[in-house]
Formats: C-alpha cells, sequence, structure tokens
C-alpha cells in the first residue's frame, strides 16, 4: 500500500518510510520556501538543504506528537519549519556575527537566551507549561519562531503593546523559575 | 510535560504568509535519498553539527565534478545541471558554463529513451550524464552494458539511480589512456538491464551517440602531503583548479588514544595564497565510516590569477559532547555539543602546508 492524502498521517505516524517520501513530493517546495527565506541572508545553499533535511528529520520522529487531519498538519509542518530555520539562523548568525531582521538584540543576561540556548530544552518546556495557554503560544511564537511582536498581536487580534505586556510578565514570571533551575547548574 | 512539537499542534499558522519555491524532481530525490539513508542509519553519527559542515556527502568520492549548465532538451529534463550535484553534492553549482559542453541527444528505442545531459573531460576521465525514461518500473537502479569511449578506447562504470516514477539519472566515468587535448566519444549501449531479479531480460536497443569534446579548463594537482600532530595526521590528498572555483580534498587520521579521551576530533583547513588573499569557503562536506578516518572535501571561491603557492593551514577541534537526540522510544538517535557548550573543546594549529600551484 502506498501513502496517498487520506492515509499518510497515519502512514507517517506508524513510521512508513514512503509517507516520508509522501511529505517530500507534497511539501517539499513549502518547507524549503520557509528555509531559503529565514536563511538567504548568508548564501548558503548548503546551509539551506542541511536545515530542510533536518526538518524532514524533526517531522518523521515527532510524527506522533501531530494531532489532527491534514489541514492541521500543513500548518504543524511549518511551526517545525520556522523553528528549525530560525534555530539555524540563531547558531550561524552568532558564528558569523551578523545582525538581521530576525533578531531582536537582546541584552547578553537575558532569561530567555539563556534557556534557548539549552537544546534540550526540557526544562524550559516545563517552564511554559506553567503559562496560561495563551502566554504559552505568545511565548513559543516569539522566541521559537522568531515572530515579531506585531505579527503576533495581528494573529491573535490583540495590541501590539498588550503582547509586549504579556511577554514581559511572561519573562518575569520564567525568571523566577528559571534562576532555581539556574542555581541547580542543569540548565545551561 | 508537552514537547515543543505538540505546542506547535496549538499554534495556527498563516500559511499564506510563507512561499513556496520551485522543487524539482531531482530536488525531491535528493532530499529523499539523504533521508532514507540517515533514518535507516541506526548508529547515526552526528560529527560536526555545525553549518558550516553541510549535509554530508552522498557516499562517493571523486575530485574532479562539476555541474554544468544545461540548455539541451530544457524542457523535457528541466534542471538537468542537477545530475552531478544528486551523485556528488559538492556545491559546485555555480556558472560553469565555460567549461559545460552540453551534448544534444537522445535516442529512443524498445521502448526507453536514453538522453545524453552534459559530458566533462578534465585530462584524466571523461565524465557523461545521461537520463533514461522507461515504460515500467525497473528497481531503484539499471545495469547498463557499454561505456562512453575515449578515441574508441576506455575502461569506465556507471551508476544509475532512480529519481522518479519510470526516470533514472545516471553517470558514466570512463579513464583516458593519455591526457588528450580534445577528444572523440562514442557511446554505444548495447543493452540494458532491470535491478529486478523477475525482470532479468537484456532490452537491447539503437542507442548511440558520438560527440566532439575539448580538455576542460580543469586543473587537478597532486599534493599527497602530510602532517601530524598529537595523534593527529592529516594528509592533503590534492586540489581541484577550475575557472570559477577549487576544491581541497583531504583526509584526517585519529589516534585510538585521543578518542578515548574525547568525543570528536575535527580537521578543518584555512586557505590563502602567496599574495595574502585569504579564501571564503562556501562548501564543506565528509564523510567516514569509523570514527579513525575521515575524508573532508572543501570547495573555495575562485583562485586569483596572479596566486602561485596555497597556504594551507589544517587546524584541529578537539571536543566533547553534550548533547542527545532520542528517538521517540527513547534509544539514542545521536549526540552532539550544545550550542554555548561548557564541556571540554581543545583547538590546536597545525604547521602550515605550502602548495605550488602548477600553472
Amino acid at each position: 500500500m502506498k501513502s496517498n492524502a487520506t492515509n499518510f498521517i497515519k502512514r507517517l505516524q506508524s513510521g512508513k518510510e514512503d509517507a516520508l517520501e509522501y511529505i517530500v513530493d507534497n511539501y517539499l517546495a513549502l518547507i524549503k520556501g520557509i528555509a531559503y527565506k529565514v536563511l538567504s541572508p548568508f548564501k548558503n545553499e548548503g546551509m539551506v538543504d542541511e536545515c530542510v533535511n533536518d526538518i524532514f528529520l524533526s517531522i518523521w520522529h515527532h510524527a506522533k506528537d501531530f494531532d489532527g487531519d491534514s489541514a492541521k498538519f500543513k500548518s504543524w509542518i511549518c511551526s517545525i519549519a520556522k523553528f528549525k530555520a530560525i534555530d539555524y539562523y540563531r547558531k550561524a548568525a552568532k558564528n558569523n556575527e551578523v545582525l538581521s531582521d530576525y533578531l531582536e538584540p537582546t541584552p547578553s543576561n537575558s532569561v530567555e537566551k539563556d534557556l534557548l540556548q539549552n537544546e534540550n530544552r526540557s526544562e524550559l518546556m516545563q517552564l511554559i507549561s506553567q503559562l496560561e495557554p495563551i502566554d504559552q503560544q505568545i511565548f513559543i511564537r516569539k522566541f521559537f519562531l522568531g515572530e515579531h511582536s506585531e505579527d503576533i498581536a495581528r494573529t491573535l487580534g490583540k495590541t501590539k503593546a498588550s503582547i509586549d505586556n504579556r511577554i514581559y510578565r511572561c519573562k518575569k514570571k520564567l525568571k523566577v523559575h528559571a534562576s532555581h533551575f539556574l542555581t541547580g547548574g542543569s540548565v545551561v | 510535560m508537552k514537547d515543543i512539537y505538540k505546542h506547535f499542534n496549538n499554534l495556527e499558522m498563516d500559511i499564506e504568509e510563507f512561499e513556496e519555491i520551485e522543487v524539482s524532481a531531482f530536488d525531491k530525490a535528493k532530499v529523499k535519498k539523504e533521508l532514507l539513508k540517515n533514518i535507516r542509519t541506526d548508529k547515526q553519527k552526528k560529527w560536526k553539527k555545525s553549518v558550516t559542515a553541510a549535509s554530508l556527502a552522498l557516499g562517493l568520492i571523486t575530485s574532479a565534478l562539476f555541474t554544468l549548465s544545461f540548455t539541451a532538451n530544457a524542457e523535457e529534463i528541466p534542471i538537468i545541471g542537477n545530475i552531478f550535484k544528486y551523485f556528488n553534492n559538492n556545491g559546485l553549482t555555480d556558472d560553469y558554463t565555460e567549461i559545460a559542453s552540453p551534448i544534444k541527444g537522445i535516442a529512443d528505442s524498445n521502448g526507453i529513451k536514453v538522453t545524453v545531459n552534459d559530458a566533462i573531460y578534465d585530462g584524466e576521465k571523461l565524465i557523461v550524464t545521461y537520463t533514461i525514461d522507461t515504460n515500467r518500473y525497473m528497481g531503484e537502479t539499471l545495469h547498463i552494458n557499454g561505456i562512453p569511449l575515449i578515441e574508441n578506447k576506455g575502461n569506465g562504470t556507471h551508476e544509475v539511480s532512480r529519481i522518479d516514477e519510470n526516470k533514472y539519472v545516471g553517470k558514466a566515468i570512463t579513464f583516458a589512456e593519455e591526457n588528450y587535448s580534445s577528444i572523440d566519444v562514442d557511446w554505444k549501449l548495447d543493452y540494458i538491464l532491470s535491478d529486478l531479479t523477475t525482470d532479468k531480460e537484456r532490452i537491447t536497443g539503437d542507442w548511440h551517440f558520438s560527440f566532439h569534446l575539448n580538455k576542460a579548463n580543469i586543473l587537478v594537482q597532486n599534493i599527497q602531503q602530510h602532517k601530524v600532530l598529537n595523534g593527529i595526521s592529516v594528509n592533503i590528498d590534492n586540489v581541484t583548479i577550475a575557472p570559477t572555483s577549487f576544491q581541497i580534498n583531504y583526509e584526517q587520521s585519529i589516534s585510538k588514544e585521543i578518542l578515548n579521551d574525547w568525543d570528536m576530533a575535527d580537521v578543518d583547513i584555512e586557505v590563502s595564497d602567496n599574495l595574502g588573499h585569504r579564501y571564503k569557503s562556501n562548501y564543506h562536506s565528509g564523510f567516514g565510516n569509523d570514527d579513525i578516518h575521515l575524508t573532508w572535501s572543501k570547495t573555495f571561491q575562485a583562485l586569483h590569477p596572479d596566486a602561485s603557492k596555497l597556504i594551507i593551514t589544517p587546524k584541529i577541534t578537539l571536543a566533547n559532547y553534550d548533547g542527545v537526540d532520542d528517538n521517540t522510544n527513547g534509544s539514542v538517535q545521536g549526540r552532539y555539543r550544545l550550542v554555548n557548550s561548557k564541556a571540554p573543546i581543545k583547538e590546536l594549529e597545525m604547521e602550515q602546508i605550502i602548495v605550488e600551484i602548477e600553472k
């Protein structure tokens, strides 16, 4: 049996390789477009290819975390693509010392920066789970997907000021929790 | 606790915001090939998880392959120049029109269409890329009898991969017996054989190509210089110089004692010339079957025409890992170094290797 539009999610979740081929066939243009847009300042085709590969591998390894239909699937893989591309961007920018639209200058000791640098992120995820659902969403969009406050505000139908305010309060809340982790030496 | 991938279920992305970019059957095939290789490798070795060390080579060592731009039959096989890249993945994708030799050649016989796409001859070997359209599924590869001949002589190999429903791409390498300045190529395919055990009939047909090629403006210079430091040795094998870039191939060997103390040992090279230019690399890839030997290939921007010496500085990085990627079943998928890791790391610089460029 081969993967098609109705069964590919199930097949992907049960680890069938042809499902991975199916999503490459159908979504490569989109995924590559996302990675390319974020990483284009580096003019490094190899980096884009590596990132695309990494995105598909993440989709493969985390397929079981997905919950929904094919329309939601498209949104889910776009989140992963953006997340991975931003991750590559941050690492590369660090190496190349390039500044850009995607990076907002942050103070060197900022809590989210410390936390984001931890690739495991499990402690951070634990911290995020203590936020309210709406704040979780804002926080992930802002720091994992590199979205600007204006864009988040537009998506969620709120004002920029209220988004900034929520981010400020989240950071404050996280800082209290994070300092606990930091002194324990387990986070970064 | 939810991981980030579960959180993504709750984010509604504005799909319209994203722009698709054009991808070809080749691009898809290339990504699939790399992915399947990754997910099938149980003991995936994540050495050099840095962005500069771009994706791993596809597992072929070839020193002088170039992606050629292509004009003939473009509507049928849109991005044929990528055949070289598909096989080689060495990043040499820039403008090679000056050394490219697009060959216009299609032979359709017995339900199988063979198209010759590009050819290049560097004085040592002839490389011909081709596309084969079949009328049925014939396995993941094809066996082809008949190698392109250089001046009616030659030994070589074919490598064929299936890239789409009934479409295959191939690369033939023929080794030249002499260093000719130009060659006549004659290629007759005697028969094509399916890769399926259930399909063992030789398919014969009239697929015959002949064309003339000039030696490309590429210099392959053997170096074979060796340096050792603290149980790590590096050997610079050769340099390939083309009009728009040059590529250095080298190997590293690490002693077992080093690997007792360190998780990872990498040798990178920095290259400058006798006039003081430093060369930036846009592609770096490598592979190895074990922790001891790795073969690397690094591609740089065009060499300055007045440069007469290359100065190669090998740089060693010894590092320990502190990151782990887990599979969903809890087993370890790969280990690597975290960004801003505090785990031990040590960098060493080797003595310079100076290469006189043959002109």
